[in-house]
């Protein structure tokens, strides 16, 4: 309990700066509590007060106090008229920048599908969920955000920069952002998505320009420079294949994948068929077709191209103890 | 105050009450159909409350299993297992808490919150306001209940059942795949239904909305016969501004009840034709719009979070006039706020969606109306301030209740401004920000409202008094409980704690420690409740006729009155003139001064 206490400065409103955002939130959100806190002392210590001051002497009393007066009522309902129209006007304008992206962005397409984000970046680059998103810093970011048709929504959010944008399956949604310090900011997914919705976390690397690019560089065209197997990992990971699928024997929402390339696998109308390059392809590309016997119909139609889909079955054969075809 | 010797039972005027004086409305007929075959409003509040209490005492069973499940980060209770999970391990207590999450809330809302003030104290009440015999469709009220219950038990068994079976085979040892579809029976939507989601799942949606669907028309049924009766019994020379406040707040909530339950009927029946018969009305890969989905919904569950609110905002004009023995400040506006507020809710849904991707240009409007709405929220505050100022200031149990209210409802309130802001909400969205918010005015400020209510009307409904010691005692760890649980989720919230999250990160432990912690105090307090009551039930000193020294018709009909209500006809005046009626020592409660028949009609101008 105490080292709890001694946590971080858990009893701070809004976390870290991250962003330009904080410039429309920030000010605006305490300027309410302070208000919140002033109202709310007046009303509470009104009310304790009325209730020592006026408390009653004796069972009989019915004070005949006034009980209408429209001035006062016109004065209680117009100066808080006012407030809250100045505090809209002030939220308004924060939201019209919060939601228009700047000109000459950077931008980066957020494909967020259950339960995994996946970033695609200007020069083909794409990064997974568990290495985040990188960014450089003190640049507009333009987020483009989507979600595969028969998956569910999303939604991106990132605390320290004060932002969160749906992702909805059948349209796009866009946001942005121009992070103001280098550092690693935590992404949540904020729309209830089912199962592993609590697990769907990732981060923002904000970086300096130079190491951004550097990036760049060394994520693009794995698929052409690496090994199919190893390739087919990335993809693997890339795509989130493994928030369904473990690859150590485990069943989660779908089987589990290690051995399943040359198996047989039953199906729930109880045939078998024979696991190979196109059961596999089958599977990813029209997954309510076959469904495996003990699972439901619930894999997402993720697009995958056919270079990911030949490594994908480059990296399934690889794990698997029944596939013997491949001579290394 | 049992302690008291038992008081004389008199009638209004502290006259000693002839004929059958142990004759009453809850013994005038025996046996259990006299109980479901009742027509009689008093009877019809009684079974809702059994109704009711029970559903509670679910949803808060659930709502203590999620807290507790939150305490740390990681998994806390063992697995039970739930709807798509296989394994044993971590996944398989997240579906758990899905289901929980989403019964808690689906219960809550639907089956607690919703009818709790309308279905108990609304009938009850209502019409011994209007010095009435019974509301204006009695077969209707009853039909309402058993739509409650049916609607209900099936709603229950949809959410709850697979949990019940898969803890069952966890305590016996057995497999629940040998239970076949019953241990996949449940809901882990969310109350909200969301759409793909909801088209998605595997879970149970269809039995769940019909479950909905036929709880929806209890309530229509209900709103329905309120309007009807405030229209159609008043007591001659009850004009509208001689209806008691809680009257008027009924109007509105039952305006609200009738014309926006209906859309959630259809809303719910469009998801069905849609998992159904693959209809694409909100499913994309089906042609649909979810977000169309959303519109629909929050078209009804704006309007009906002033369902849960407007009531209690009804039972606490009462409390803070009668307990201030003081003519309720500004009537007309109170009464005309509720008005409002019941017409403004139907303008502002689209304020749950501003991170959708809606058009800035809808948000901007939907934001601009839901700011107005904190004028008349905040008119009602102030009345009841001014009601207090210069009052003679009683602190009974149900006058603590209403303090609480306007505390918690203030900072419920309050918070609603940030949630209303554009840019801050643009953060705070579907963050523990939200669940502190709406709890502090759905739970802090309506529950309180209930509790203060069933205190309040108790001795009408039961001709008993109840242990006051304890009863404050109750009142005040609720409070502690509540303000415990629920303030600290503000503060994790804004700092981006998202909700509906079976795990959490560890920077959020002590937040979660702390709510969870305020829960067992919440919990605790609220069996002081249920003890207190019971108590009174067995061990209670019979109540006068007019405890509190009200002047509402209730306070003339005899505790607890009999089937007819009113044994002479009652006198109608102002609601808040409690002028007429002075303390007697010997009886325990007030007593009408008699008037002449010259006095009465000019205390009806
Ligand atoms: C949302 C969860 C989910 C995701 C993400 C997912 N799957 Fe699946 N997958 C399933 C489920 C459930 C099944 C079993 C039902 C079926 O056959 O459609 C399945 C079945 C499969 C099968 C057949 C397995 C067998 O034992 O025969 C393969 C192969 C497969 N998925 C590959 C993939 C690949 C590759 C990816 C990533 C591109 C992926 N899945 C992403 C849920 C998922
Ligand atoms: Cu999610
Ligand atoms: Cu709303």
């Amino acid at each position: 309990m105490m080292n709890l206490l001694a946590q971080t400065q858990w009893w701070n409103w809004l976390p870290e700066k991250g962003s330009t955002f904080t410039q429309w939130v920030d000010p605006l959100f305490y300027f309410e509590l302070i208000l919140s806190v002033v109202l709310f002392v007046g009303i509470g210590g009104c009310m304790f007060y009325f209730a020592w001051k006026y408390h009653h002497k004796n069972r009989e009393d019915h004070p005949h106090g006034s009980h209408h007066n429209n001035t006062l009522e016109i004065v209680w309902s117009v100066i808080p008229l006012g407030i809250v129209m100045f505090i809209f006007v002030w939220g308004f304008r924060g939201m019209m920048d919060m939601t228009q992206p700047q000109a000459y962005s950077t931008e980066i397409v957020v494909t967020a599908s259950r339960w995994n984000w996946q970033f695609s970046y200007p020069n083909g680059a794409q990064s997974s969920m568990q290495d985040g998103l990188t960014v450089p810093v003190n640049q507009p970011i333009r987020i483009v955000l989507k979600t595969p048709l028969t998956d569910v929504i999303h939604s991106f959010y990132v605390p320290a920069f004060r932002i969160k944008k749906d992702a909805v399956p059948g349209r796009y949604n866009e946001t942005w952002f121009k992070a103001t310090q280098t550092g690693e900011y935590p992404i949540y997914c904020a729309e209830y998505c089912g199962q592993q919705h609590s697990q769907m976390r990732s981060k923002v690397r904000v970086v300096s320009e130079d190491e951004y690019y550097a990036f760049l560089a060394d994520a693009a065209n794995f698929l052409d420079n690496d090994p199919p197997a190893v390739a087919g990992q990335k993809v693997f990971a890339i795509k989130g294949c493994a928030t369904c699928h473990s690859v150590e024997g485990k069943p989660g929402t779908g089987p589990p994948l290690n051995d399943v390339f040359a198996s047989k696998v039953t199906l729930t109308d109880g045939s078998q068929v024979d696991a190979d390059e196109n059961y596999i392809m089958n599977s990813v590309k029209n997954p309510s077709s076959q469904i495996v016997a003990g699972f439901q119909d619930q894999m997402t139609v993720l697009d995958v191209s056919e270079k990911e889909l030949d490594a994908l079955i480059a990296y399934l054969k690889s794990i698997s103890k029944h596939y013997v075809g491949n001579k290394e | 105050m049992t302690s008291n010797p038992a008081p004389i039972i008199t009638d209004a005027f502290g006259h000693p009450r002839k004929g059958n004086l142990s004759r009453n409305y809850l013994n005038e007929s025996k046996g259990i159909l006299s109980w479901l075959l009742t027509l009689d409003h008093k009877r019809i509040a009684i079974l809702y409350m059994v109704g009711v209490l029970t559903s509670f005492l679910l949803g808060g069973i659930f709502a203590i299993l999620l807290r507790t499940e939150l305490i740390a980060p990681g998994t806390t209770l063992p697995a039970v297992g739930g709807i798509n999970t296989t394994s044993g391990g971590a996944d398989a207590v997240w579906s758990q808490y899905n289901q929980m999450f989403t019964l808690h809330g689906a219960v809550m809302v639907f089956m607690f919150i919703i009818p709790a003030i309308p279905a108990i104290l609304g009938n009850f009440v209502l019409p011994l306001h209007l010095g009435a015999k019974d509301v204006a469709f009695p077969r209707l009220n009853l039909m309402s209940w058993y739509c409650y219950m049916i609607g209900g038990l099936f709603f229950l068994w949809t959410l709850g059942g697979g949990l019940f079976v898969r803890l069952i085979c966890k305590i016996f040892g057995l497999d629940p795949e040998s239970f076949g579809q019953l241990a996949n029976v449940g809901l882990d939507t969310g109350w909200t239904f969301y759409t793909p989601y909801s088209t998605w799942t595997s879970s149970s949606v269809i039995s769940a909305t019909m479950g909905a669907f036929v709880l929806g028309f209890s309530s229509i049924l209900t709103g329905l016969n309120f309007i009807a009766s405030i229209h159609m019994l008043r007591r001659p020379g009850q004009g509208w501004t001689k209806l008691p406040l809680f009257c008027w707040g009924i109007y509105a909530t039952s305006i609200i009840q009738i014309l926006a339950t209906p859309v959630l009927a259809i809303t719910l029946l469009l998801l069905t034709a849609e998992r159904a018969f693959g209809v694409g009305i909100f499913d994309p890969a089906k042609g649909g719009d979810p977000i169309l989905y959303q519109h629909f919904f929050w078209f009804y569950s704006h309007p009906a979070v002033y369902i849960m609110i407007l009531p209690g905002f009804a039972i606490v004009s009462e409390l803070i006039g009668t307990f201030s023995r003081k003519h309720i400040f500004g009537y007309g506006f109170i009464a005309a706020s509720s008005i409002a507020i019941a017409i403004l809710g139907f303008l502002v849904w689209g304020h749950h969606m501003f991170t959708s991707g809606q058009s800035p240009m809808l948000s901007a409007i939907f934001s601009f109306i839901t700011f107005s709405i904190a004028v008349p929220s905040g008119i009602k505050i102030f009345n009841w301030l001014a009601t207090m100022y210069k009052g003679s200031i009683r602190l009974d149990t149900p006058m603590l209740y209403a303090l609480s209210f306007i505390w918690l409802f203030t900072i419920g309130g309050l918070t609603g401004v940030f949630c209303a802001t554009l840019s801050v909400d643009l953060h705070i969205h579907d963050t523990y920000f939200i669940v502190a918010h709406f709890h502090y005015v759905m739970v802090g400020s309506t529950l309180t409202a209930f509790l203060g209510g069933m205190y309040y009307w108790w001795p009408k409904m039961f001709g008993k008094m109840y242990s006051e010691r304890w009863a404050r005692f109750g009142c005040l760890l609720i409070f502690i409980g509540f303000n415990l649980t629920f303030f600290i989720q503000f503060i994790a919230g804004s700092q981006g704690m998202p909700r509906r999250y079976a795990d959490y990160p560890a920077q959020f432990h002590i937040h979660h420690f702390i709510s969870t912690i305020g829960s067992y105090i919440l919990t605790v307090g609220l069996f002081a409740v249920l003890f207190n009551w019971i108590h009174s039930l067995r061990r209670g000193a019979a109540a006068p006729v007019n405890p509190w020294g009200a002047n509402s018709m209730e306070w003339q009909a005899p505790s607890p009155p009999p089937t007819a209500n009113f044994e002479t006809d009652p006198i109608v005046g102002d609601p808040y003139d409690y002028s007429h009626w002075h303390w007697n020592e010997e009886i325990g409660g007030y007593v009408l001064e008699e008037m002449t028949n010259d006095e009465i009609r000019n205390s009806k101008q």
